[in-house]
């Protein structure tokens, strides 16, 4: 019955596509109605089922492609007009990450300035912990690039707070 | 029924031909990199080109930037600009594109490349000695852009952009 | 567990050589609140990944999404009465007329047509972030511009000629 095998194997990684599509929006509220759209959608192709291969990577496949259209009709900010055209350095500035205080949201910035698919692939190896294989299969990648993505991602990100931590010593002792 | 499809037919023309209908490089050559969700795409209309000036002209936080003034002036005639941008095998549509372009219709003005390896490409539609439109490709280690700008230029206050901000 | 080695395991992980395992032991290790100062400048890093894994859809989200689906499975009228041939019809004038005054009502409307792009959805929203691209995009290719003229004379008297650089 098509509504039990929607309830045992597709529902449980509706998780995972909310945090995924949160990643590319970076807002909650649309991440929910994309992943109620892909789910959604998931179902009305249940005739399909039984030819897909990897169900998750399929999922996943869609919760990207929509994302990243919902991204690209939305307001453009300005710090990625700026990090396109390479005119400034963009690192958050140290003054800004003082004031945010919220280590969540201050890391959640710095991803925002990594190239899409290096955030992606950042995002599935170390929130969503899984194996390269997968990763491959989710984003449609060969094994190079995503250890490329992964080591370029992590490096940028080292970087980032390397450079904050440079006469912010007390910052990160009292982010808890 | 067939005088129904002949209808319809007739509406969707009509649609189609009102819609902007600006010759320019990418509806040309590039349509399916618009579609294509490896790219992100910014459009700026001439609408838009209207209300910057308007922009330009109000006194903000009173300090008239000499640098945005040389941007509005250079984009004065401008009709429309067009950014195409990808951080995925960048290399790989850029050689694409490249083999895309028709060089008797873009004519290839300037190559500049950087000593890290990055590379921009000016190519110009020509009408007589003005570009009617620039077409710049730019290809780096991480992105690929294509940028497309329509309008008589004048590349002589193109220029003096760059000169502002030495000043 | 052995804390001597995190040092290295940070490495491999920057290097992106580290394994899962290893990845959830210095996920572990930057738990704690005691932590030498020089590796604490990377507990943001792993405490958010450590956060970010508890982020979770909220709790109605599946029987909202369940009851919509099951909304979907009964046909509606509207479906019964489109399976009526002469409705099938009408309702081809109806999309017809109504594409017409979706276009005149709103010019930003695509009509179907797969070949023609509709770049008005790519606008940004307002005049000062399109100020913002414009400025950027032509400060970029001002400095590229000038970069170029100032290297090959054979360049520069050809630009000149086309574009009146003095």
């Amino acid at each position: 019955m098509n509504l039990q095998y929607y309830k045992e194997h597709i529902l449980p990684i509706s998780q995972k596509l909310f945090r995924f599509a949160f990643r590319i929006v970076g807002d909650q509220a649309e991440a929910q109605d994309i992943t109620q759209e892909i789910l959604i959608k998931v179902w009305n192709k249940r005739n399909d089922w039984d030819y897909i291969d990897n169900m998750e990577a399929w999922c996943i496949k869609m919760t990207r492609n929509l994302s990243i259209d919902k991204l690209r009709s939305k307001h453009r900010r300005t710090q990625d007009v700026d990090e396109i055209f390479h005119l400034k350095d963009s690192g958050a500035s140290p003054l800004e990450s003082v004031q945010s205080n919220d280590t969540i949201a201050h890391i959640r910035k710095l991803m925002q300035q990594l190239p899409q698919v290096q955030a992606q692939v950042m995002h599935l190896r170390d929130i969503e912990e899984m194996s390269y294989k997968e990763i491959m299969a989710q984003l449609d990648l060969t094994m190079p690039q995503v250890k490329t993505n992964l080591f370029r991602a992590r490096t940028k990100i080292k970087h980032l707070l390397n450079k904050e931590g440079n006469g912010l010593r007390q910052h990160s002792n009292i982010a808890r | 029924m067939k005088w129904i499809k002949c209808t319809l037919v007739l509406l969707l023309m009509i649609a189609v031909t009102g819609l902007s209908a600006q010759a320019n490089a990418i509806d040309k050559y590039f349509k399916q990199y618009v579609d294509d969700t490896n790219f992100s795409v910014v459009y700026i209309g001439p609408t838009l080109f209207k209300w910057m000036k308007k922009l330009g002209q109000e006194d903000n936080d009173g300090d008239r930037n000499e640098e945005t003034e040389a941007v509005i002036k250079a984009v004065e005639k401008a009709q429309g600009l067009r950014i195409l941008t990808t951080d995925v095998t960048p290399k790989r549509f850029y050689d694409e594109a490249k083999a895309k372009i028709d060089t008797k219709e873009y004519e290839l003005l300037m190559t500049v490349r950087s000593k890290d390896g990055d590379n921009v490409e000016f190519l110009g539609k020509l009408k007589g000695d003005a570009v009617e439109e620039l077409l710049l490709l730019s290809i780096g280690e991480e992105q690929f852009m294509l940028l497309s700008l329509v309008g008589l230029l004048d590349l002589a206050n193109i220029s003096k952009i760059a000169e502002e901000i030495e000043k | 567990m052995d804390y001597d080695n995190i040092p290295i395991l940070l490495d491999k992980y920057f290097e992106g050589a580290s394994s899962l395992a290893e990845e959830a032991q210095l996920k572990a290790f930057f738990a704690q609140d005691d932590i030498s100062e020089d590796l604490a400048i990377y507990r943001p890093l792993f405490q958010w990944q450590a956060k970010e894994q508890e982020v979770q859809l909220p709790a109605a989200f599946e029987a909202n999404l369940l009851s919509t689906i099951e909304q979907q499975q009964s046909p509606g009228i509207f479906k019964r009465l489109l399976l009526h041939p002469m409705s099938r019809a009408a309702a081809v004038v109806f999309l017809a007329v109504g594409m017409w005054w979706a276009y005149q009502t709103d010019s930003t409307t695509v009509v179907a047509d797969s070949n023609t792009i509709n770049w008005a959805a790519y606008e940004p929203k307002t005049p000062e972030e399109a100020l913002s691209i414009t400025r950027e995009a032509m400060i970029m290719i001002s400095k590229e511009l000038n970069k170029g003229t100032s290297r090959v004379a054979k360049e520069v008297v050809k630009v000149r000629q086309l574009g009146r650089i003095d």
